[in-house]
């Protein structure tokens, strides 16, 4: 009775024209504490979580975003692609992968890694891929190149101790490609070879 | 003998029906739930927490207004819920809580506390937010990267993202009856077209929201998208269905374009002025930068809604000078 009297004063103040009923306030303040509860609980258990078998990726670009079904990618009735495949690593592991971006960098490298077991876990890998520092002759040893200058620094690149005619060629084994030319050649190399999947820049960047 | 039929109104005490504004609020957000459960289905208690904690903080936000403005305590009328409730229905199941939090302050306070409150509030509160949300966080809005982790039976690309960037060769995976029953990817409340149509309906035959805006909505974004699909570069353009299931255009057409303090009362000016938030939906999408129209083309008719209102029938008689 009070409430409708209230609602039914013409005298009343403006400000006091949007008070409700207590019944309608109570309900409101049970409300709050417990979707307030609710919503907080299933925050902190459901957090997002990122399968270690990624679904799907989303590179970012300035070219525009590439949105890569890797679930798709993967799957047997999918493309049936093995890890090896895209993931190549100079050791040819399958249990131990680099992130592309530990080689492939965002901006090209000017200078090798100052470390060789940044990328190379053994010796006998860097052999395998960096075998002939000369034409004709044998393996050297690392020193022979790699050796501390008076400085205490260490070659950045391969013309700092080789002339140019003498390592043609063989500078591809060092010329690691920037992140986004990676992609480019893993990924439409790919497609070509298999006659399906875009090629075109449109077709994956959304610009 | 002038036999016209008149309204018959008695004299006072006048009783008071029962209706309030908590009940309004309250119904429409009893409609909106057959949209959201299909989210909650889909997204888990992911998405139990995005809907509880907005509906909570909104609410929240609204008491620590009116204390600071030492007003009456109004989340009694189940507004704020109500604004709570649609923000979480548009944003994405992975939203971090910190970003909801902003999302209510944003409408509860810029967007409706600021002007006055209930009634006063120029823009629709949610419109405000999601524009200032999806401008400011645009990859935690992009559905796209936001539910990159998700997997199910049907095409997770976010169907409008992949018209935009693809054309509609790319989107000839999305069956029509997929998108009309939620199977596309989207906001927790804003993907199953079908539940949103049937709370509409009911909120119309109750009257609390009116017909006019939500089909003049759906009338001005089918027209233009038949027309861009006729008439525009072959090849280029979606059909009008395909506008109709997918983005917030049924959220928007039945949810937030009917918001009643942001939009006209007579008859006229509420077809004029849904029909123009549909027709900036698809210009939007057809011809302008972002993905979907809805948000930005309802705060345009938002802004335009006081002039279009002027359009009402002349009072009846005149003013004679002596």
């Amino acid at each position: 009775m009070f409430d409708l009297l209230f609602y039914l004063d013409p005298f009343v103040e403006r400000n006091e024209c949007v008070m409700t009923s207590n019944n309608e306030l109570k309900l409101a303040y049970c409300l709050t504490v417990i979707l307030l509860l609710v919503g907080g609980i299933c925050y902190a258990a459901f957090p997002v979580e990122t399968p270690e078998d990624p679904v799907r990726k989303m590179f970012k670009t300035s070219a525009g975003n590439v949105l890569f079904t890797h679930k798709v990618h993967r799957a047997e009735t999918g493309y049936g692609a093995a890890c090896i495949d895209c993931h190549h690593h100079h050791e040819d592991d399958e249990d131990n992968f680099k992130a592309c971006g530990d080689c492939h960098t965002a901006e090209p490298p000017k200078t090798v890694p100052q470390n060789c077991q940044e990328c190379h876990d053994s010796v006998g890998n860097i052999e395998e891929h960096h075998p002939k520092t000369v034409e004709g002759e044998d393996f050297r040893a690392c020193a022979d190149c790699h050796q501390k200058t008076e400085d205490g620094s260490t070659p950045e690149a391969c013309n700092e101790c080789h002339e140019p005619d003498e390592i043609e060629g063989q500078q591809k084994t060092m010329n690691f490609q920037k992140r986004s030319d990676a992609f480019h050649t893993q990924c439409i190399d790919c497609h070509k070879e298999y006659g399906s999947g875009p090629v075109e820049c449109s077709s994956c960047h959304v610009m | 003998m002038f036999n016209q039929k008149k309204f018959v109104v008695s004299h006072a005490p006048f009783w008071h029906d029962g209706s309030s504004l908590s009940t309004r609020h309250y119904h429409i957000m009893l409609a909106a739930i057959p949209a959201v459960i299909p989210g909650f289905i889909q997204y888990g208690g992911r998405a139990v927490a995005v809907v509880c904690f907005s509906i909570a903080t909104a609410m929240i936000w609204e008491m620590v207004v009116n204390k600071i403005a030492k007003l009456p305590v109004s989340i009694g009328d189940g507004n704020a819920a109500l604004i709570g409730l649609l923000l979480a229905m548009m944003i994405p199941a992975t939203t971090p809580w910190w970003t909801v939090l902003v999302g209510t302050l944003i409408a509860v306070v810029i967007g409706k506390q600021i002007f006055g409150g209930l009634g006063a509030n120029p823009f629709n509160p949610v419109m405000v937010a999601m524009a200032i949300l999806s401008l400011s966080w645009k990859g935690i809005f992009d559905f796209n990267e936001a539910l990159l982790s998700y997997d199910f039976d049907f095409t997770m690309a976010y169907p409008l993202s992949s018209l935009k960037a693809f054309g509609p060769d790319a989107i000839s995976s999305f069956s029509m009856t997929d998108l009309l029953m939620g199977r596309q990817t989207g906001g927790i409340g804003s993907t199953c077209g079908i539940a949103i149509i049937i709370g509409g309906l009911y909120l119309i035959a109750r009257g609390f929201i009116r017909w006019e805006i939500s089909v003049s909505f759906l009338g001005g974004v089918f027209v233009t998208a038949l027309l861009f699909a006729m008439f525009g570069e072959e090849g280029k353009y979606a059909g009008p269905i395909f506008h109709l299931f997918t983005g917030y255009t049924l959220i928007g057409a039945f949810y937030l374009a009917t918001e009643d303090a942001s939009s006209p009362v007579n008859f006229i000016p509420m077809l004029i002025y849904g029909a123009g938030c549909g027709i900036m939906t698809i210009l939007i999408r057809n011809i302008g930068a972002y993905v979907d129209g809805v948000v930005l083309s309802i705060l345009l008719m938002n802004l335009a809604n006081p002039l279009i209102d002027k359009i009402r029938p002349k009072a009846l008689g005149k003013v004679v000078e002596k």
